[in-house]
């Protein structure tokens, strides 16, 4: 397990190596200069391009971005000094609500999913199995700013119940705290309207496919009663391949999340991300664009290792490709263990 | 068989041919240097169909350069002279003026026009005319490639102009050639177009700030015009050789051969926009040149017949408490408040309302071009070279509590050190190319390579830029060649002065975001709270000129990339007092309130033909 | 010998888009103490809805039309498992009646380990600690003959080979000392040394548990191994059913032969195989007569008109066949048939 885990952080920094080497030759390679005022001639726009280097070979840029990046120093903004520190200042700053908002979403989508799915499929071909099917497809076929607009819509312009926007907290202007919450219930819902259908979907078909396997009939056979079947043996079952699916479904919601954001004006990651990028304004977008990625990769690494943790079968096999650290953490786990089972271990 | 495929091999070939003649199509690169080509295409564009039917948003239709509501210069009266008003008494016999129809409610309802108005006859007629000229055959299609930005908004008008050239020129075709912003910067240049989209505003309260771009090798001439007469009309201008009518005569007929004798350019339009505003705001004036708006104007009216009785709430937020209070919006947040690194919009809109240059923008009502500010007079050398201010010794520098700093005042080493900031190649600011528009000596400093220079080496070079405290309260100005439009340029932010003592005691985080604690103030305002969810403006009791400022505090709400829809939500919220209609179906939905309100803008938006004859 | 379980005129429906599957029709048979019943039959005959039924484990879509399952406690209270509740029958599923399926690689909970999939029944019927619990399924797992069954109790399936998974299902099966087990096909899935291996264990574990055995096989040499009693079943219904002896030398029914015929043994080799003609009956829609006509080279007129009752032969051979019939024409089963049924003469009288 270690030794895959290692295999995998290893893996991820040769991805993000080469997702941050392409964007910045393609963000190189895109015209015009994070210098786009009008009022400057072009001679005076080479000048003052040369002065941050902008100018020279592309090879030379790229050496000392990447030193920089080594350095963990990401740059800032170029054109206006708004961000020495992009990382410090625009990462760090906005990451908290983007990842409260898509995290609640991805949890809530998880949950109603994972339960709704469920029973769907113990009550296969019931009313309920029926509706789940129809809003299952249409929540994956609809994208998540339709139904921002149609919560918009109805909601705050209506029936007036949620602000059309969020708003942060701010006794100042006159926003209270609850304000701020009502100002996420509909980014929210919007956001999780995808992860529910899909997860719904899944979780139904996974789980009606387990209730058809042998080991149900054998639970059953044992004279377990119907809750201890579906409890014990199927969901767990049906849940590991709905794991696979919420990893990229996270990453589904990072990428709608940038157009909600755009759409309850929210200040999170990706609010100038689009600014940013049509000024040129490489340091940031390439910032803003690793920190996606890195999340992107981060969450399929821990997918991985929770789809090891929950199916013995991934677990197990990768135990004898066990380097000498983990052999070694292992051997200490099993004396430990064995300690406390008065040795019962013989191996 | 044979025969039967020869046959059909030669009838392929001939419909092929036929039709490659019919659609034979040249480059119009050559024919866009004829004047009467040029003419041809600016009459056959019909601009007031753009304007009142696509942008319905009381823009004006242009026939000319200099925007109307535009300061011209100095009349015979010794008033300020709108430069529009005084192009119609110049050449209102000559021209075949046209009255447009002004949207009903705005000042004038019938304003001039003029140069090449739309007349699609004669504009048939110089084209055919010009086809004649230039041997093109009946089959052929002349190209003319237009360079463009891909805005979104803006591609309605590129639609209509090429719609419009083609219907009406007949074997014309407009290729668009659409880039991003950033890439028509980098590709206008190198001349590889025929037509050209631009815009303008003013920097300054002169009509050169327009008419110096197309003197011939100006930076921004990228359609390579040059004409000798107008070189020297604008030229000799700038060096104050013509005053008071003469000087704005000069002007007038300078854009005269700009517009009418070489038609260099097809103006489209003047830009305007409607909003929603309280109706009790008093004198939330327009400016022209820098900041849309400055706040030390502005007040409510707090008579009570001026508000409804619907509107009691909101008078009871706005004027009825401790403090009156204005409320509006922000849709970005302020980048960057250092004055002389600074480089957009919003930065420069609020440091003209905490900070004070020179001279400031002039009220728009009273038609005058700038006014004193921490200057409050000055002398100017025989030459037009050399200008002496003498700084009014009261304005402390503020801090963001409201109290004075370290018990100084402004003075002229102020302004020495924010220049000298602005100059020095290490801070390598965009904006020190305004060191160089107004001529200020020893500007190259600015664009030098330092890099095997020593700090103090460096310093030594920036002592010489022509700026000098030649006395605590006496600041000395030097300029390579006399510009008039200077004085104007003192209002800009970029030339605001800053305390050395407190920028030395933060360095880099001097100005930087969400820390008001890191400025000083000497303007009007000053921000007492700043932070992700707006900012706010608190009027300065130590401000000179305090008794004018009405308003006590200005908070800004900031809604990064808020929605059009959003915007006009929150101003029927009560959230703001002032709101732009962004939207055409906005306009439409709103655009019959009782607080609906123009807002003119000088910006110019037009056709820049490539000329290329110099 | 006493009765355990007594089917009555046994239906089983499943309905389907196609309309409704006649899976099991009116099947009866009895199960006495500690005999190993053998059911054999093509696939799809039913033999596997059969024992479902008696389970009451059928897919969703199932249903016992009509008909009663009599299952007798050892104390002589009788249950009809036919119309017994939920919860009733609970106890009966893994405590009386166990089961033991045909796909060992399938038939464990892949994320559960070995020890729980094994205490779990222990656990529901007997009342058991959780520590004793575990005592009894090490012993479980060393009854199945598989080595340090303590560390196997932590251990997960896809550690274990197909033969020591059918061994674990068995022990499942096993753990709660059940009367009647039931194997359907347990070694299909598995290679040709380790079914001998598990039908050895199925025996021997009998003889310990006294346990009766209903066991379903397509392997006919594996019935005259275990079986005392065997039933043939076609198209959802039982056709003969006899002692193995009787079903084996003296066969009654012509699907019988069939079958016999089309499996090699001493008699048949180097012959050509027989393999019976035709495919099986549409149980969506099954013949009016005899199901097995259609395909039969015996098939009298009668046999597409009606069908055939079970005829008694003996006292423990029934067969469902018109041929039995006193007024029907005299037919010689097959030769290899024939040859068989000579062999246990000769072997019977030496
Ligand atoms: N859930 C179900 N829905 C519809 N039909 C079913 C269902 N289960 C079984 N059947 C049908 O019932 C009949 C008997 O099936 P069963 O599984 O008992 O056959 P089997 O004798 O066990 O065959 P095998 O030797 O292949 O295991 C088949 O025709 C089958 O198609
Ligand atoms: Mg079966």
């Amino acid at each position: 397990m270690l030794r895959y885990v290692w295999n995998r952080i290893l893996m991820i920094f040769v991805t993000l190596f080469l997702i941050l080497t392409i964007n910045f030759l393609l963000l190189y390679l895109m015209p015009g200069s994070p210098f786009q005022n009008p009022r400057l001639t072009p001679s005076q726009r080479e000048r003052i391009e040369d002065k941050y280097g902008l100018n020279d070979p592309v090879l030379v840029q790229y050496g000392r971005y990447m030193y920089k990046v080594s350095k963990l120093d990401f740059g800032g903004t170029i054109a206006t000094n708004t961000y020495d520190d992009i990382f410090e200042e625009y990462i760090i700053d906005r990451l908290p609500l983007t990842a409260k908002i898509g995290g609640i979403a991805l949890i809530i989508g998880t949950v109603i999913g994972i339960t709704f799915g469920a029973l769907a499929a113990i009550r296969r071909n019931s009313w309920l199995d029926n509706s789940v099917t129809v809003l299952g497809v249409i929540g994956v076929s609809i994208p998540s700013f339709v139904f921002a607009a149609i919560l918009q819509e109805v909601f705050a312009i209506n029936l007036d119940w949620l602000p059309l926007f969020y708003r942060e907290a701010n006794p100042d202007i006159g926003h209270s705290l609850k304000d701020q919450n009502l100002g996420m219930i509909m980014p929210i819902i919007a956001l999780s309207v995808l992860p529910i259908a899909s997860i719904m979907r899944y979780m139904r078909t996974e789980l009606v496919e387990v209730f058809s396997s042998d080991y149900i009939l054998l639970a059953q056979a044992k004279g377990l009663s119907k809750p201890a079947v579906i409890f014990k043996h199927a969901i767990r079952n049906a849940l590991i391949p709905v794991i696979t699916i919420i990893g990229p479904m996270a990453i589904n919601l990072i990428a709608g999340s940038l157009v909600i954001e755009r759409f309850f004006n929210i200040p999170g990651l990706s609010n100038s991300l689009v600014t940013f990028t049509l000024a040129k304004e490489t340091y940031a977008t390439l910032a803003i664009n690793f920190f996606y990625s890195f999340m992107y990769v981060t969450v399929i690494l821990i997918v991985d290792i929770l789809y090891g943790v929950i199916d013995p079968r991934i677990r197990l096999a990768s135990n004898s490709k066990l380097g000498l650290i983990g052999k070694l953490i292992k051997s200490i786990k099993r004396k430990f263990q064995s300690d406390n089972a008065g040795g019962e271990v013989n191996e | 068989m044979k025969k039967v495929l020869s046959i059909l091999f030669v009838l392929t070939l001939a419909i092929l041919l036929a039709g490659c003649k019919g659609d034979k199509e040249i480059s119009g690169s050559g024919m866009i240097q004829d004047v009467n080509v040029r003419r041809a295409i600016s009459m056959a564009i019909d601009k007031a169909y753009y304007t009142d039917t696509i942008l319905a948003n009381e823009s004006y239709p242009a026939d000319y350069y200099i925007p109307y509501n535009f300061y011209g210069g100095i009349g015979d009266n010794g008033e300020g002279v709108d430069f529009r008003v005084r192009a119609e008494q110049v050449f209102g016999d000559f021209l075949p003026f046209t009255k447009y129809d002004m949207p009903a409610g705005s000042a004038e309802s019938q304003s001039p026009s003029g140069y090449n108005h739309y007349n699609i006859e004669e504009a048939k007629q110089l084209w055919e005319d010009s086809r004649k000229r230039f041997g093109i055959e009946k089959d052929e299609t002349v190209v003319f490639k237009m360079l463009v930005h891909n805005t979104a908004s803006w591609t309605s008008l590129y639609d209509h102009v090429k719609a419009e050239i083609e219907k009406n020129l007949t074997g014309t075709k407009i290729k668009i050639i659409s880039v991003t912003f950033g890439e028509k910067l980098d590709k206008a240049p190198t001349g590889d177009f025929d037509i050209l989209f631009s815009g303008w505003g003013p920097d300054y309260m002169d009509p050169i700030t327009y008419l110096d771009l197309f003197v011939t090798g100006n930076g921004h001439n990228n359609i390579h015009y040059s004409n000798p007469e107008y070189d020297y009309l604008i030229n000799q201008a700038k060096i104050g050789a013509f005053q008071g009518q003469e000087r704005l005569d000069a002007y007038v007929r300078a854009e005269k051969i700009l517009l009418q004798d070489d038609v260099a350019l097809l103006p489209i339009f003047q830009s305007n926009s409607v909003g929603l505003r309280r109706t009790q705001l008093q004198n939330f004036y327009t400016q022209s040149v820098g900041p849309d708006y400055i706040l030390k104007w502005v007040s409510w009216d707090t008579t009570d017949d001026a508000w409804a009785a619907k509107e009691a709430d909101l008078k009871a937020a706005r004027i009825d408490g401790d403090e009156t209070v204005l409320k509006l919006l922000e849709t970005s947040k302020i980048p960057d408040m250092a004055s002389f690194t600074t480089t957009d919009q919003v930065s420069f809109y609020n440091l003209a309302q905490i900070n004070e240059g020179l001279m400031v923008a002039g009220n728009p009502q009273s038609n005058e071009q700038y006014l004193p500010g921490m200057a409050e007079s000055y002398t100017v050398s025989e030459d037009g070279k050399v200008y002496t201010f003498t700084l009014r010794e009261d304005q402390p520098w503020v801090k963001s509590d409201g109290t004075q700093y370290n018990n100084e005042v402004v003075t002229a080493e102020d302004f020495v050190f924010a220049w000298r900031k602005l100059a020095d190649p290490r801070v390598a600011s965009e904006y020190s190319y305004l060191l160089e528009t107004i001529g200020v000596k020893g500007w190259e400093i600015a664009y030098e390579d330092v890099t095997d220079m020593t700090d103090a080496e460096i310093d030594t070079e920036l002592a010489k830029l022509g700026v000098e405290a030649t006395g605590e309260f006496e600041l000395t100005v030097t300029l390579n060649t006399a510009a008039d439009y200077f004085l104007g340029m003192m209002s800009f932010p970029s030339f605001y002065p800053v305390n050395e003592a407190f920028y030395t005691s933060l360095g880099e985080d001097y100005g930087k975001t969400l820390t008001p604690e890191n400025l000083l103030y000497n303007g009007a305002y000053y921000l007492s709270n700043w932070d992700n969810n707006g900012h706010t403006l608190q009027k300065s009791d130590l401000y000179w000129d305090k008794d004018t400022v009405s308003i006590d505090k200005v908070i800004y709400e900031l809604v990064e990339s808020a929605e059009p829809e959003v915007q006009v939500q929150m101003y029927l919220d009560g959230d703001i007092d002032s709101v732009i209609l962004r939207t055409g179906a906005l306009v439409e939905t709103y655009g019959a309130r009782s607080d609906v309100r123009t807002t003119g803008s000088t910006t110019a938006w037009y056709l820049e033909f490539n000329i290329n004859n110099h | 010998m006493e009765k355990l379980l007594e089917v009555k005129n046994l239906n089983v429906t499943f309905e389907t888009h196609g309309g409704t599957v006649q899976a099991i029709r009116d099947v009866s048979f009895d199960l006495h103490r500690g005999e190993t019943l053998a059911v054999v039959g093509e696939s799809g005959s039913g033999k596997s809805v059969m024992t479902k039924s008696v389970m009451r484990l059928l897919a969703d879509n199932g249903n016992i039309k009509h008909g009663e399952i009599l299952y007798h406690y050892e104390d002589g209270t009788i249950v009809d498992i036919a119309k017994l509740r939920d919860g009733e029958m609970h106890k009966i599923r893994g405590a009386e009646i166990a089961m033991v399926f045909q796909d060992p690689m399938t038939s464990l909970n892949p994320t559960m380990t070995i020890g729980k999939q094994i205490m779990e029944p222990i656990m529901k019927h007997q009342n058991l600690s959780k520590k004793d619990a575990r005592q009894k399924a090490i012993e479980l797992i060393s009854m199945v003959k598989i080595d340090r069954p303590t560390k196997r109790m932590k251990q997960y399936p896809h550690e274990f080979s197909g033969g020591m998974r059918q061994r674990i299902v068995i022990a499942v099966a096993l753990a709660c000392n059940p009367n009647i087990l039931i194997c359907d096909e347990p070694t299909t899935a598995l290679d040709v040394t380790i079914q001998a291996q598990i039908i050895d264990l199925i025996k021997e574990l009998q003889q310990q548990t006294k346990a009766a055995v209903i066991f379903i096989t397509h392997d006919l040499g594996v019935v005259a191994n275990i079986a005392d009693r065997v039933a043939v079943m076609y198209a959802g219904k039982i056709c003969e059913i006899g002692t193995s002896s009787d079903v084996f030398y003296t066969p009654a029914h012509p699907y019988t032969w069939g079958l016999l015929a089309s499996k090699p043994n001493t008699d048949n080799l180097g012959e050509k195989l027989y393999s019976i003609p035709g495919t099986p009956p549409n149980l969506l829609d099954p013949p009016k007569g005899d199901a097995f006509a259609l395909r039969s080279n015996y098939a009298l007129e009668l046999d597409f008109e009606e069908q055939p009752p079970m005829f008694k032969i003996s006292d423990t051979h029934y067969a469902a066949t018109w041929l039995l019939h006193p007024d029907a024409p005299k037919v010689e089963p097959p030769k290899v048939v024939q040859r068989r049924g000579a062999k246990k003469g000769v072997t019977n009288n030496g």
